[in-house]
């Protein structure tokens, strides 16, 4: 299967520094996969993460998109179609309701949808979040809540890498397995490449392949069966 | 489309400090509005006053200059303007009017004057060293076009009409009691004239008869002495100008003094007005000069209030920028966050940055929509009472009474020759006004915006993002 995402050697250092947060790291990912990165704090996983979102630029090497650089894409344009990410700590709109910011993250990738608030309300029901939910304001929601919302809104724009940074680290162990399920049917159902930064090997436990980072790089590559 | 509805929806999303920012943006509409509305029309009543009263023109003689001149004795004559020159003068095309009144004292060989105490009428003056016939005591007063008695109720017509045909004269009603007149009689009044032919300082008693047309009622008290004969109102003769400067025989007119004022059509004629009347014989010992005195009394009191609130608005204006760019860079770097998902979310920096001043627009609509209400609300009182405070001030400084050129003709100016200081001024809110005030406030809420606004997109979305969690 064709990868959606290559690294190939991506080296990140701080600015006037020479101190590599990431050191020539290489890996592709395939849609309709689920991985796993994992490794200790510092390790470099949380920076790879935002420079696979288009959040930041490499300092050397490339990262492709579908083949394609993502020095040479309009990164808005990658982040707010190409890619969806669920953040830990949700990075939502807090003083607008749950629809709002999916309606707003459609808006920005230029959804074609015609009804896009009926098509998010569908979307978070989908997710396990109801219409009563959807029509409060985030803060008023909680942290499995606003975690749902927070992939409702990746998906919102039909993007086909889904990138998720601890998605469970706030959340209980019910609520953590509604969440995994989500991410592995997005994955097997949807056709969507999936990957998961984590510290959790139980969360890691469910992907098809763990790459687990050490110092910058990938330490090893484990697919499971 | 989805930038302009969200930004609206962060108006009320972020309302606790949409209303502080929006509170100080009201405060300086509102001042701006009292500000503008008031300067614009102070400027307006400036301009209308300069047409006004800043065209009429003063024409004054120089007495030192005549007395050196022609001597102790001869001046007087040459400090009046004669006659002929007063009405060639209004009759110029630099002019847009004139009102002109004249005067002249003349004595009788046999009526009584009012207010005389054994007196002999006829009584003539003798050993002033003229040629010619010894000049007659003058106790009454003939005047020109003097009408506007009538008008303030300080004279009633009791009998009779006002003169209608040249040759008519009202009198007095005492004065037709004392020497038992009527409507309808001719009575003959001795006038002195100087007969230049006969040399310069040849006089003749010129005999003129009058028809009574008329008896009007002088309403003003006496007062607490007795006046002399000549200065008793009720010795004077009101007729039509043009009595007056009739020819009295021989092409002499009468001994007459006229007060003219002239009134230009636009006050930088001045100079051609000047260079006209001077060529029509206007002596050098005259000064010919606009009427600055009045025009700054009625002027200085706006123009203060324009100053005062030129200076209010620059005040509000500087102050309010600097609140409200801290305000709204406080309000903005509050919300970093809240741009730092969006751009996380793929919004570009433009689209960022266009919902930020929708925003900040959309509040300085609806901020302006009060302010001009309650500015222009606020304006007319605020007005009325600067402008009170200014005319107490410019009363105390500003001189008052007759002009010169009353005085020196002997006469109070008529009553168009003194405007009353404005004492109030009717302020609106004109089309202009409005476009004046948007602009400035639009501006205001666009540097306040775009301070913050620089300073927060400057950074990635990722640092805001990592700064946060």
């Amino acid at each position: 299967m064709m990868s959606v995402l290559t690294l190939n050697n991506v080296t990140y250092s701080y600015e006037g520094t020479n101190v590599y947060v990431l050191d020539s790291v290489s890996a592709s990912f395939e849609a309709g996969k689920v991985y796993a990165i994992i490794g200790r704090s510092g390790a470099g996983k949380s920076t790879l993460l935002s420079l696979i979102a288009g959040l930041d630029v490499s300092t050397k090497g490339e990262i492709l998109y579908n083949g394609t650089d993502l020095k040479e894409i309009d990164r808005d344009e990658y982040r707010a179609k190409g890619i969806g990410v669920i953040f830990q700590s949700y990075n939502l709109l807090t003083n607008a309701t749950a629809i709002e910011n999916i309606v707003l993250s459609m808006n920005i990738s230029e959804s074609e949808v015609t009804n896009k608030k009926q098509f998010a309300y569908d979307l978070l029901q989908k997710i396990g979040i109801d219409k009563t939910t959807a029509d409060r304001k985030i803060l008023k929601l909680s942290g499995g809540e606003q975690q749902r919302v927070g992939i409702a809104r990746a998906l919102s724009h039909k993007p086909d890498i889904i990138i998720a940074d601890e998605p469970t680290g706030n959340l209980d162990t019910d609520t953590e397995n509604d969440i995994l399920k989500i991410l592995i049917s997005l994955a097997h159902d949807e056709g969507k490449c999936v990957i998961i930064v984590t510290h959790s090997k139980e969360v890691a436990s469910i992907a098809d392949e763990i790459l687990a980072m050490t110092d910058g790089n990938f330490e090893s590559t484990k697919t499971m069966d | 489309m989805y930038i302009l509805t969200n930004a609206l929806k962060n108006l009320a999303r972020n309302k606790g400090r949409n209303i502080l920012v929006g509170l100080v943006l009201f405060a300086i509409i509102a001042a701006t509005v009292v500000g503008f509305v008031i300067n614009n029309t102070a400027s307006a009543v400036i301009d209308d006053f300069r047409t006004r009263f800043g065209s009429q023109v003063s024409i004054t003689p120089d007495m030192e200059v005549a007395r050196a001149r022609y001597g102790d004795l001869a001046y007087l004559p040459r400090a009046i303007i004669p006659p002929d020159q007063a009405l060639a003068f209004a009759e110029s095309r630099y002019l847009r009017g004139h009102i002109m009144t004249a005067l002249k004292s003349v004595g009788s060989d046999y009526l009584h004057a009012v207010g005389e105490a054994g007196f002999t009428p006829g009584y003539r003056i003798s050993g002033l060293g003229m040629e010619g016939d010894d000049p007659v005591i003058s106790r009454f007063r003939v005047m020109g076009n003097m009408w506007y008695e009538f008008e303030t109720g300080e004279r009633l017509l009791l009998e009779g009409q006002m003169p209608q045909a040249v040759g008519e004269a009202m009198i007095s009603h005492e004065l037709a009691e004392l020497n038992d007149l009527s409507v309808g009689d001719e009575i003959m009044m001795l006038h002195a004239a100087f007969m230049p032919e006969m040399g310069a300082m040849y006089l003749r008693n010129v005999p003129i008869t009058y028809t009574v047309s008329g008896i009007y009622l002088d309403m003003t008290e006496i007062g607490g002495g007795f006046p002399a004969p000549l200065n008793h109102r009720r010795n004077e003769m009101l007729t039509a100008i043009d009595t007056m400067t009739n020819p009295i025989g021989d092409g002499v007119r009468a001994f007459l003094i006229i007060s003219a004022t002239y009134y230009l059509r636009d006050p930088a004629y001045l100079p051609y007005f000047e260079a006209e009347i001077r060529e029509k014989g206007l002596a050098d010992t005259f000064r010919v000069s606009a009427d600055e005195a009045s025009f700054r009394a009625i002027v200085e009191p706006v123009e203060g209030l324009r100053s005062v609130f030129i200076t209010f608005v620059i005040i509000v204006l500087a102050l309010g920028s600097i609140i409200l760019v801290l305000l709204s860079w406080i309000a903005i770097r509050e919300r970093k966050y809240e741009i730092g998902v969006l751009r996380a979310m793929g919004m570009k920096k433009g689209k960022v940055v266009k919902g930020l001043l929708y925003e900040m627009g959309a509040l300085t609509v609806i901020c302006l929509a009060l302010g001009l209400v309650a500015g222009t609300a606020a304006s007319q009182p605020v007005a009325d009472n600067l402008l009170r405070q200014q005319v107490e001030i410019a009363g105390r400084t500003t001189p008052s009474g007759p002009q010169a050129a009353g005085l020196l003709h002997g006469m109070l100016p008529l009553p168009e020759d003194a405007p009353e200081p404005l004492s109030e001024i009717s302020v609106h809110l004109g089309a202009p006004v409005m476009v004046q005030i948007a602009t400035v406030s639009v501006l205001l809420a666009f540097v306040a915006s775009a301070v913050g606004i620089v300073n927060i997109t400057r950074y990635e979305p990722i640092k805001i993002l990592v700064e946060r969690n």
